[in-house]
């Protein structure tokens, strides 16, 4: 039986609701979908011992959380009231929560039809655009998905992942070792405040699922403008009225996104929105994200 | 009707027949994952409850939803 069929008979045997949701994606995704989740697991499996229950587990109780959440935020109108240091105390800095949080979430990839867009979006748009790439920088790599298939493409880039958590760092670089990417280099660092030595250093930047995590994103679009080699491209997502554990910023337009992307100097070359549908009808919009492949303009 | 069925018939637009104790989400065609967590959501309000993240995975037929909410409720 394959990770991915292990995966989809334990979500039925844990919840079936949470399975339902699954084969539709699966079935929508067809064979590119089946490939991601069976190269997904095949990569987190060893993050957990071979136990993909342990993986289903971490994706169900995401699925509560994050739609608990959203519900929440749809009827209240606005993000929970928390701040940065709350939430790095809560959530980042917290080792067993963190873990399991990523492990969920890079699970989402093939499990959610909205993200699996996305992942195509990213390996058809930016991946087979870095036809020479050399050093890469990945902000807030998390469970490190990206970064690491980024490598896997082009083995003989270089990439540095700098991430607030501790516990994203730790997984990243574990995944990172039992693939042989000895390219990798994950520490912990804060993005908001990039040092000097990396800029104008990378061709390109991967900034996914970071600007709504921080009280001031047009810092970090800074960052990404200042990390670019002149003609380097950079990967920049955006959440967009989609509530989660450690959302504070709440962008409620596709165009409020652009429109500071932009005004941090970088320009967009393309751009892909993905959204699922409201909880609720008095939502001030679907949960939405939009993916960007910028350059430094 | 229970005011516990109401709500779930109403949250997975289902008829009061289908609410067997045996009955998931492989058998009611409103039931997925975000209806789930409408459903349960609205049983905590209505009952004055609340579900872990674990129970709301665990809670996955209509029988350990009634439980569920009969034991925290004490109704």
């Amino acid at each position: 039986m394959s990770y991915l069929q292990q995966f989809v008979a334990l979500a039925e045997a844990k919840n079936q609701s949470i399975a339902v949701s699954l084969k539709n994606t699966l079935e929508e995704g067809g064979e590119r979908i089946s490939v991601l989740g069976e190269n997904i697991l095949e990569r987190y499996q060893g993050i957990v011992d071979g136990d993909i229950e342990v993986l289903v587990q971490a994706y169900a109780t995401m699925v509560m959380r994050f739609n608990k959440l959203q519900l929440k935020y749809e009827i209240s109108g606005s993000y929970p009231k928390q701040g940065f240091d709350q939430v790095k105390e809560a959530v980042y800095d917290n080792m067993p929560d963190m873990t399991s949080y990523m492990l969920g979430l890079v699970c989402s990839q093939f499990a959610w039809s909205n993200h699996f867009r996305l992942w195509c979006f990213f390996e058809d748009k930016f991946l087979n655009r870095l036809s020479s790439v050399q050093n890469i920088l990945e902000f807030a790599p998390g469970h490190g998905h990206f970064g690491l298939s980024t490598l896997q493409k082009y083995p003989n880039a270089q990439l540095i992942g700098i991430d607030i958590s501790p516990a994203s760092v730790k997984m990243s670089t574990r995944i990172a070792t039992s693939f042989d990417h000895t390219n990798a280099n994950y520490r912990q660092q804060d993005a908001m405040a990039l040092e000097e030595n990396y800029f104008g250093k990378f061709d390109a930047v991967i900034c996914g699922e970071l600007l709504e995590h921080v009280p001031e994103p047009d810092r970090i679009l800074a960052s990404v403008h200042k990390a670019l080699t002149p003609g380097g491209v950079a990967y920049v997502t955006a959440a967009i009225t989609a509530a989660a554990p450690d959302h504070i910023y709440e962008f409620t337009t596709v165009s409020e996104v652009t429109n500071m992307v932009t005004a941090s100097g970088l320009e967009i070359i393309d751009q892909i929105s993905e959204s699922t549908r409201p909880l609720t009808d008095q939502a001030k919009g679907a949960p939405t994200t939009i993916a960007m492949i910028v350059t430094k303009g | 009707m229970s005011e516990i069925d109401e709500i779930i018939c109403t949250v997975l637009s289902c008829e009061e027949n289908e609410l067997l104790e045996s009955a998931t989400a492989d058998n009611i065609a409103g039931w997925d994952s975000l209806t789930h967590v409408i459903l349960l959501s609205a049983l905590e309000e209505e009952f004055s409850i609340s579900f872990s993240e674990d129970e709301m995975v665990n809670n996955n037929s209509i029988g350990k939803i009634r439980q569920s909410v009969a034991v925290k409720s004490g109704k």
